[in-house]
């Protein structure tokens, strides 16, 4: 009898102690996204003056970084400097795209005016593009390798470090 | 200033190759194909528009469905679904191309398969487990008072040999009596 619930003890716990050690090994910071290892969705932006319309395709064989943010989101602002630094730096080896979210065009272009600007911004009208890439909030970095496949992302600010991280990452992709 | 930031980046993205679909759309077409269904329009549309985002769990929501979510991406992405549907995007086609960008999560009605199954057969399979747990002890239990006799071999043996136990103080004491007696004939 004893040994029969030593049995049955075992095949309850030893999955969940199984299940346990697994999910030590997560981030929880990170969130899933299937798109990772996918190639990153081609899409249409509009200027933030609203006159033009503009094609972005992942497929040309440039490694990009496609940076989602917001005027009204404290971490975006946070975060302006270090991409201003990196798009100065990088320059034409990384195509480098702001995508307003969820934003008036106005709101965008003066926190623009305030923290700068040094790499195209759009204007996602509809949020088509943010849905296409599976974003949750705001910030959110998508880092496209050269094969124009989604090689990492970036949940929340991005620090110095974490960029040069995803940036080691996004080369060493093929 | 966007426009002279934009213009060789434009000349240098609009060199790709051309489909006949718009960019805008490539993005469902790569995942999905072509619609599978005739265009939508009017009534059938908004009631259609209104299914599928109830079929939508809205990402940032708390296990809300889109079609119940007053939130900027949850009417974002019902906008979407109206504009598939009227495009002749059948239903599991805008299922499967939300369910690309944000995993099978943003299916309130996950498909039958794979891991998935585990969650449907799961409670059946403990239904059918303690049924027959129960069932095994109710059974064991009949059996306990069917042979009674038997089962309590080891009570009889031990009270066979407490009853031989205290036959045997009967007769030391009825010895030691006798014993007595014959002390007391000889004083």
């Amino acid at each position: 009898m004893n040994r029969r619930i030593l049995i049955v003890g075992g095949m309850v716990v030893l999955p969940l102690l199984a299940l346990f050690f697994i999910g030590l090994g997560h981030d929880p910071r990170e969130i899933y996204s299937p798109l990772i290892g996918r190639p990153a969705p081609s899409f249409t932006l509009t200027s933030l003056d609203g006159e033009e319309e503009i094609s972005i395709d992942t497929t040309s064989g440039k490694p990009a970084i496609l940076n989602f943010w917001a005027s009204w989101c404290a971490p975006c602002l946070e975060e302006h400097s270090t991409l201003i630094e990196a798009a100065r730096t990088l320059g034409d080896r990384v195509r480098l795209i702001g995508i307003v979210y969820d934003d008036t065009p106005e709101n965008a272009r003066a926190f623009l005016r305030e923290a700068g600007e040094a790499f195209p911004t759009f204007f996602d009208p509809g949020g088509r593009v943010a849905i296409a890439y599976g974003v949750y909030g705001v910030p959110e970095t998508f880092f496209i390798g050269a094969d124009g496949r989604v090689v990492t992302k970036h949940t929340g600010p991005l620090s110095r470090k974490a960029l040069a991280e995803h940036l080691r990452r996004m080369e060493e992709a093929p | 200033m966007t426009s002279l930031l934009t213009a060789p980046l434009l000349a240098f993205l609009m060199a790709s190759p051309s489909t006949s679909a718009p960019l805008s759309l490539r993005a469902v077409e790569a995942i999905v194909g072509q619609p599978r269904h005739e265009p939508l329009a009017g009534e059938k549309l908004d009631r259609e528009t209104q299914e599928v985002a109830a079929l939508l769990r809205c990402p940032v929501c708390q296990g809300a469905a889109v079609a119940d979510s007053p939130s900027s991406m949850a009417l974002n992405m019902k906008a979407q679904t109206r504009d598939l549907l009227a495009l002749g995007y059948d239903r599991e086609q805008i299922l499967r191309y939300f369910e690309s960008s944000y995993g099978e999560f943003v299916r309130l009605r996950p498909p039958l398969s794979g891991v998935n199954w585990l969650v449907w057969a799961s409670p059946i399979v403990a239904l059918i487990a303690g049924a027959f747990l129960v069932w095994n002890v109710l059974r064991r239990g009949e059996s306990r008072t069917d042979d009674e006799p038997q089962t309590n071999d080891d009570m009889a043996s031990y009270l066979q040999k407490a009853r031989d136990l205290s036959s045997v103080r009967r007769i030391t004491t009825a010895e030691e009596g006798s014993n007595r007696s014959h002390a007391g004939g000889r004083s």
